[in-house]
């Protein structure tokens, strides 16, 4: 293995062991709000790990540039969507 | 007959239509062929835009939202590490709690980032307003988080050009 393809293949774990992490989170936090917080922010991390791994191994500028839009509308999407899941998991309190 | 275009919405239409036109070059690599597409599609949705989301009274400064990128990137990262290692924890370190976070940001678009980037940050995650304030849910309540939220809700509010403090 060239010293490349190691660091794509570190790479490549990383982002597996994040993305497994938030899994691990989501089923282990104790309440719903605490579970987004795994969602959200392991995962976009383990989708970054990814998309630097699949940047090198293509090597190529364009490609580079692309994943990187790629990984900051899902970052977008993903704080948006937490806000608005964490937004609807909230009990109705008894107003008054 | 025509009316006359205000000066913020030919300076957002600017605005977007650079940043749609560099999402263009990069999604079709900077093909030349595609230029000619390109250009219609980048200014039909740069006009679109203006209609489903009309430029507010406080525009985003895009200089300064960029300057915030890199301190955000390091960030985000101990955010993902530090939910990572509460999660793997035998003992599962955390301390769930709620923050009420006052903030000087009435425009929607500009709490919705606020939320959005706050939770991505550690240990924190936005979950709507309430009346003045964000509902801020915290992974760990301890008494630095609100110090930190509110530092970072100054620097965002400076970057939507809102830097005057609360409302009155």
């Amino acid at each position: 293995m060239s010293p490349g393809e190691l660091l794509i293949t570190a790479l490549l774990a990383l982002g597996v062991f994040f993305y497994a992490a938030g899994t691990v989170g989501l089923i282990r936090f104790p309440d719903t709000h605490s579970r987004l917080h795994a969602l959200t922010k392991a995962d976009n991390l383990g989708l970054g790990f990814i998309v630097l791994a699949a940047g090198l191994h293509w090597g190529d500028a364009w490609i580079a540039g692309k994943l990187a839009l790629i990984w900051l509308l899902a970052l977008f999407a993903a704080g948006m969507a937490a806000q608005l899941v964490a937004r609807a998991a909230l009990k109705p309190e008894p107003r008054e | 007959m025509l009316q006359a275009v205000p000066t913020s919405s030919i300076i957002s239409f600017i605005k977007r239509t650079a940043l749609l036109g560099l999402a263009w070059l990069v999604m079709t690599g900077g093909a030349a062929g595609a230029l000619v597409y390109g250009l219609v599609a980048v200014l039909a949705a740069a006009a679109l835009s203006l209609v489903l989301l009309p430029p507010g009274p406080r525009p985003a400064v895009l200089i300064r939202l960029a300057a915030l990128a890199p301190d955000f990137l390091v960030r985000s990262i101990l955010g993902g590490v530090d939910v990572a290692w509460r999660a793997l924890h035998p003992h599962l370190p955390v301390r769930p709690g709620w923050i009420n976070l006052p903030t000087r940001m009435t425009d929607g678009p500009a709490r919705a980032l606020f939320g959005a980037e706050t939770s991505l940050l550690p240990g924190t995650l936005s979950a709507g307003c309430d009346g003045d304030g964000l509902k801020i849910h915290c992974l760990d309540l301890d008494a630095r988080t609100r110090a930190r939220l509110e530092a970072e809700e100054a620097r965002l509010a400076r970057a939507f050009s809102q830097h005057d403090g609360p409302e009155p």
